[in-house]
């Protein structure tokens, strides 16, 4: 099948065009998408084993925002985070032929991510925490308090270890489970749990501090 | 029993904390998606040009190689060769002029010198 037939055929599954496989969150909120809603990565895969670049590109486009986030979650900072991501996928493009088809594409790939990440805050350790977004607006009005809130918030992230901050946002924002996030960061279940109460503990205390000042 | 048969307060995803993180994690613009696969799009090719310039570096060298020894291959099977029809012709002539033999060793006798040289 080429790819582009194969983009149709999961287009047509989906509904839609052959976008991104989620937004940043959108898992969370719907959480797990159907199996057979899913594009056939494997098919995918194969074909860019063969060398078809487009069939990787239809990877790519599917996976890159929440390569980002997790990445991002990381290393904290916008330009870090984009460094990991393309280190991640050309890992992930040389690493084809190692790919185990039976296994969860998104969760081979997010452990690269996450590898990709934290080695690049072993080797910098730099530009942590100043460089969190400023551009999209959080829900308060009071420009004030939005400030205040992002300042608290990223204060708080920035207060965890990375690898907490990884088990926080796998599991909040991208809705993997405790199972695939201690496989995809190498680590028990069990400890997974524990740096998800943690990291969900210091976060909430910041949002909640806030709320009391207010 | 494992963990994941277990249910805890703590499986479902914190909604309120997914919010709050969101914007946080987000890129600078909305159109960045494009942008970063063709930043990815452009390190796969990158790579790919890399192993063919690196076979490419290669591929002089080996060829200049291969070359060399084609011709001392060549160099070495003529030499063979020659080698070969100089022993043929020899074995040849030692079957073809038996009489060399004889005419060495009657070479003391002058009488049959004289002979010899007079037939010649």
């Amino acid at each position: 099948m080429t790819v582009d037939r194969l983009a149709e055929a999961t287009a047509r599954r989906h509904g839609r065009s052959v976008t991104d496989e989620r937004g940043v969150g959108d898992r969370t909120r719907a959480q797990r998408v159907e199996p057979e809603l899913r594009p056939d990565y494997g098919a995918l895969v194969r074909a860019a084993r063969d060398g078809d670049d487009s069939a990787f590109a239809l990877i790519v486009r599917g996976h890159q925002r929440r390569a980002y986030t997790i990445a991002r979650a990381i290393v904290l900072n916008h330009e870090d985070a984009e460094d990991a991501v393309q280190e991640a996928f050309l890992h992930a493009y040389r690493a084809l032929d190692r790919f185990d088809p039976a296994y969860p594409f998104g969760a081979w790939l997010g452990r690269i991510v996450a590898n990709a990440a934290l080695d690049l805050v072993r080797r910098r350790r730099v530009r942590a925490t100043d460089e969190l977004s400023d551009t999209v607006a959080l829900p308060f009005r009071d420009p004030a308090e939005q400030g205040e809130l992002k300042a608290r918030l990223k204060q708080a992230l920035a207060g965890l270890p990375a690898r907490q901050r990884a088990v926080l946002v796998m599991h909040d924002v991208e809705g993997f489970r405790h199972a695939e996030i201690g496989e995809m960061l190498g680590m028990p279940e069990g400890t997974a749990r524990s740096d998800l109460h943690h990291a969900r503990a210091a976060m909430r205390r910041a949002l909640h501090d806030m709320r009391s000042d207010g | 029993m494992t963990d994941s048969d277990l249910k805890f307060p703590d499986d479902a995803p914190d909604t309120g904390v997914a919010d709050a993180l969101r914007p946080l994690l987000s890129p600078p613009h909305d159109d960045y998606w494009g942008t970063l696969e063709r930043a990815i799009m452009a390190r796969i090719a990158e790579e790919r040009g890399a192993w063919w310039s690196a076979l490419g570096d290669w591929t002089r060298p080996a060829m200049l190689a291969a070359a060399v020894a084609l011709i001392a291959a060549m160099a070495l099977l003529s030499k063979s060769s020659s080698a070969d029809a100089a022993i043929a012709y020899g074995a040849m002539s030692e079957e073809q002029y038996p009489v060399v033999e004889s005419t060495a060793a009657a070479a003391n006798d002058p009488a049959v010198t004289v002979h010899m040289l007079l037939d010649h």
